[in-house]
This record gives C-alpha cells, sequence and structure tokens, in this order.
C-alpha cells in the first residue's frame, strides 16, 4: 500500500514525538544572559570612572634620590622635571595622584580653621622626597585666613616700617602653617576694583613699600611673589570681556624694577598689553617677550597667573595648544588648580611630547628645574 | 514574570548606559546637565566684588578664580545698582564679598578650577 504521504511530508512527520523547546524560551535565556552580561559591563565601568576620577590610574613617579639635601637633575625623568614646574590646587580629596605625579607645589585656598592647614600640608609632604611648595594668596585683603585671623590690607600701610612689619608678622604667621611662598604683594598700580590691595601711593612710593614687604617676608623664610606682571590689573574694564587688554606706561613697571633684585618670584598676568611692552597681540603669561623683558636684576622664579581663567583659555582654540604655549613662553613654575588630576597628568604627558618632539628643549626644562629646587633648598648637581 | 520585551527594553537600556560609561573613558566629555541650562539662560554673568559698603565690576573669571578660593558661598539675594545679585562667596565676616547673579554662580560652578563645596 502506497503511503498518503510524500517522501518530504514523511522527513517532516519522521518523529513526531521529539521534544523541542519553544523558540520563544530560547529568546528568553538569551535576553536574560545579555542582561547579566550587561549588567557586569555597566558595573565595570562604572568602577573604572570612579577610579578614574579619584586618579588611580595616574601612575606613582619613582622616588627621586636625594641624599644629604643634594640631587643630581638627570637623575630625575622628564616627567618628574616637567612635573616639578606645576602648581596644582591642594584639595586632600586629589592627594594621593598630587604625591604619585610629585608636581612642584600645591595651593591651599580658605579654610574654615586654623589647624586644618598644617593638616593637610603634613599630608602632602609626608615621606615627600623634594617637598612640595605650599602656596597661599595672603595679601591681606584678600586672606584665606580672615575666618579666624585677620591681616592689615596693603592699602592702609603707610610707612616702609609698617610695611616690613606687615611682611615679617604675615612671614612668621605662614611658617608656624608650613606655607613656603605667598603670591603678594600686588604691585600694580590704580586699584580702581577693590581699593586694598594694592599699597599706597604713587610708582616709586609702592615700589618701596613692596621692596620693604618682600623684605619682612622672606627674612621669615617664606618666598614673595610681586604679581601681576606687567601691571594694570587692578584696573576695572568691561566685566563681559574674557581677553583684557591694556596699554602699559613706564610707571606701571616701576614697581617691578624697585623689587627685581629683592622678590624672589614674579607672577605673570594674563593681560594683552601695548605701550611701554608689547605682548604682541598675547596674553602676557604666553608672550616670550613680555617673559625676557623682565628686569634684568630679576633671578627669581617666574610664575604664571592661573591658567585656566579664560583671560587666556579662551586665547586658544585647543587646551593642548594652550598648555605648550605656555611652557615654551618661559615661565618656570606654571599654576594649573584644574580639580581633576587626571587634566593634570594629560598637561605633563602633552609637554613630555613638545620635549621629545623638539617644540621645547630638555635644557630650557633643566634651568627651571634647577631654579625650582634651589628655591626648596636643595643643592643641585649635574 | 518578565516579558521578552521587556528583556529587550532592559537591556538596550543598559547597553546605553554603557556607552555613556565608556566615552569618559575615552576621554570624551559630553556637555553637562549645567552647561546645556546656562546656554539657554539669556542673562549674562556678573560679579561684584564688595568690600565694606564699596562694590565694583569684576571680569567673571578672574571673579569665579577668586569665588573659589573663599570658604563658601551662600544663597544672598541684594539689589546693588539697579541689578540682583544671588549668591555671595566669602571667607569671614570682614572679608572680601564676591556677589554673583544666578548665572554667574552657574558659569563659575562649571569652571575647572571649582572644586567641590
Amino acid at each position: 500500500m502506497k503511503s498518503i504521504f510524500s517522501q518530504n511530508e514523511k522527513r517532516v512527520v519522521r518523529n513526531p514525538v521529539a521534544k523541542k523547546v519553544p523558540p520563544k524560551r530560547w529568546a528568553f535565556h538569551i535576553h536574560q544572559a545579555t542582561f547579566l552580561i550587561l549588567l557586569l559591563v555597566v558595573l565595570l565601568l562604572a568602577s573604572a570612572n570612579i577610579a578614574k576620577a579619584k586618579g588611580f590610574f595616574i601612575p606613582e613617579q619613582p622616588a627621586p634620590l636625594v641624599q644629604d639635601g643634594i640631587i643630581a637633575i638627570q637623575d630625575l625623568t622628564l616627567e618628574q622635571k616637567l612635573a616639578q614646574m606645576v602648581i596644582v590646587a591642594g584639595s586632600t580629596w586629589n592627594l594621593q595622584p598630587i604625591r604619585n605625579m610629585q608636581v612642584g607645589g600645591i595651593h591651599l585656598f580658605a579654610l574654615g580653621q586654623e589647624e586644618l592647614f598644617p593638616g593637610a600640608i603634613q599630608q602632602f609632604q609626608a615621606g615627600m622626597a623634594i617637598p612640595f611648595f605650599v602656596t597661599v594668596d595672603l595679601e591681606g585683603c584678600l586672606n584665606p585666613f580672615a575666618a579666624f585671623r585677620l591681616f592689615l590690607p596693603a592699602s592702609e600701610v603707610e610707612t616702609v616700617g609698617e610695611a616690613f612689619e606687615k611682611g615679617a608678622e604675615e612671614g612668621k604667621y605662614l611658617r608656624s602653617l608650613g606655607v613656603t611662598i605667598n603670591f603678594a604683594p600686588v604691585v600694580d598700580l590704580d586699584d580702581e576694583i577693590w581699593k586694598c590691595r594694592s599699597f599706597p601711593g604713587d610708582a616709586s612710593q609702592i615700589g618701596a613699600l613692596a621692596e620693604a614687604y618682600i623684605l619682612g617676608l622672606q627674612n621669615e623664610k617664606i618666598m614673595a611673589t610681586a604679581k601681576h606682571y606687567p601691571g594694570k590689573t587692578l584696573v576695572a574694564r568691561d566685566p563681559h570681556k574674557f581677553l583684557v587688554t591694556a596699554t602699559v606706561g613706564a610707571s606701571d613697571l616701576v614697581p617691578y624694577q624697585e623689587v627685581a633684585d629683592t622678590a624672589q618670584g614674579i607672577m605673570v598676568s594674563h593681560i594683552i598689553v601695548d605701550g611701554a611692552l608689547d605682548s604682541q597681540g598675547l596674553p602676557s603669561v604666553v608672550s616670550p617677550g613680555i617673559i625676557q623683558g623682565l628686569p634684568e636684576q630679576f633671578s627669581g622664579l617666574v610664575i604664571t597667573d592661573e591658567i585656566n581663567m579664560l583671560g587666556l583659555r579662551s586665547f586658544y582654540p585647543t587646551l593642548d595648544e594652550m598648555y605648550i604655549a605656555v611652557l615654551q613662553a618661559g615661565s618656570d613654575i606654571i599654576l594649573n588648580f584644574n580639580d581633576d588630576p587626571n587634566e593634570i597628568y594629560r598637561m605633563i604627558q602633552i609637554w613630555k611630547e613638545a620635549v621629545d618632539s623638539g617644540l621645547v628643549s630638555e635644557e630650557r626644562i633643566d634651568a627651571s628645574v634647577r631654579k625650582i629646587l634651589e628655591a626648596k633648598g636643595l643643592q643641585v648637581v649635574g | 514574570m518578565v516579558s521578552v520585551r521587556q528583556w529587550r527594553i532592559l537591556n538596550v537600556s543598559l547597553a546605553f548606559l554603557a556607552l555613556l560609561l565608556l566615552l569618559p573613558l575615552l576621554g570624551i566629555r559630553l556637555p553637562s546637565l549645567g552647561q546645556a541650562e546656562l546656554w539657554l539662560n539669556p542673562d549674562d554673568p556678573r560679579c561684584l566684588a564688595q568690600v565694606d559698603n564699596e562694590f565694583s565690576g569684576v571680569e567673571i573669571s578672574r571673579c569665579c578664580l577668586l569665588a573659589a578660593q573663599q570658604l563658601s558661598c551662600h544663597k544672598e539675594k541684594s539689589l546693588i545698582d539697579g541689578q540682583y545679585y544671588d549668591w555671595a562667596c566669602q571667607t569671614g565676616q570682614q572679608s572680601v564679598v564676591q556677589r554673583l547673579n544666578h548665572v554667574g554662580y552657574q558659569y563659575c560652578t562649571l569652571q575647572p578650577f571649582w572644586g567641590r563645596r
């Protein structure tokens, strides 16, 4: 008897009672497995993001060899040398990455209690072969200790004696906390904005008072920083404009000439200047002409104003170009208060590439680092 | 019991979340909601430096750096020279006060040096 089924139909119905998992159940299992894998991936990526935010991926530099206060500059890697040229915001939540990078210094903002300052400083300095610079902005009128200690504003100083006493008092206090550099005095003329940050009088009087203050401060082993070169930063202007331009007169430079052989630091601003000095359309801090135009008798550290302010940042299309320009211009120390330690690390890597590619000479880096290490009290050989 | 459709939605959402978490690790930054809000606000960021009872306009970027260095900022509405300011940043009762309008304060919080408060 012929079968009622064709050959094809026989193949299909060969094993009609075989157990098969319905297609819907397979899809269910695949989606479950995918969910678990994606959940694991998300958890891993979230952990990686948290670790990155805390700076865990920033490698620790090898401990530099310092013996009896002597260091050989060739014993430092290029990365270590470049890191010495940076002062960052001394946020304790970035403590480990800052210590790992071995940057040159930390800047402290206002804190609510006096004991928090030495506490934070000790955390940063503990065990460091090359100590950090510890910097503050104590001008009198601007004062990070104002929650518990007041100081005389510069505008109220009348005599050279008072200026020296102000410097000595502030220096003694800063040294007791562990601070090593004060970004003061302001020697700009014509404080139209705050009316309290600068010393009173004409250019020559301001220069004399500033010099006395610097002597008092540095007598207490605190480095003074005359700012903001080449002047005109306290003059009221359109607050909506980020790029600031000004015409600098010969009188603006007088205080800097007065303090040049005394001050251990000068801070350069972002102002675009012409007149007695010409920055060629560039912010002063990236103008080699301005940096090289500092008084001849000045042999201290050239320090930039904070580089994330728009007066500089908006001049460049990218951060990378800005970082390289700042390094090329010739300052010894760059202030970068970016709160993300990964960005500080990235800046150092960009600088390293610039040196490796010949855009910036390593001799220029060595010259700045030598000055920095000597300012930290180390004897530099090599 | 989660249906297949619901699993699909969950998985697509997780995949999107994974992508958002991967981008920062590759160095790609997305604009934040704060930046979007700032861009949409037509008001200008404004800052005044107050010393005793005198007020002077300060370039906003410099103002933000000075405000970031103060101990704290708190909401304090004030009308000065016909304009409202919403925030005051200072360290002590007798110190300089940086006064910012709301847009100015938002702008400052987006600066790289603002830190955690």
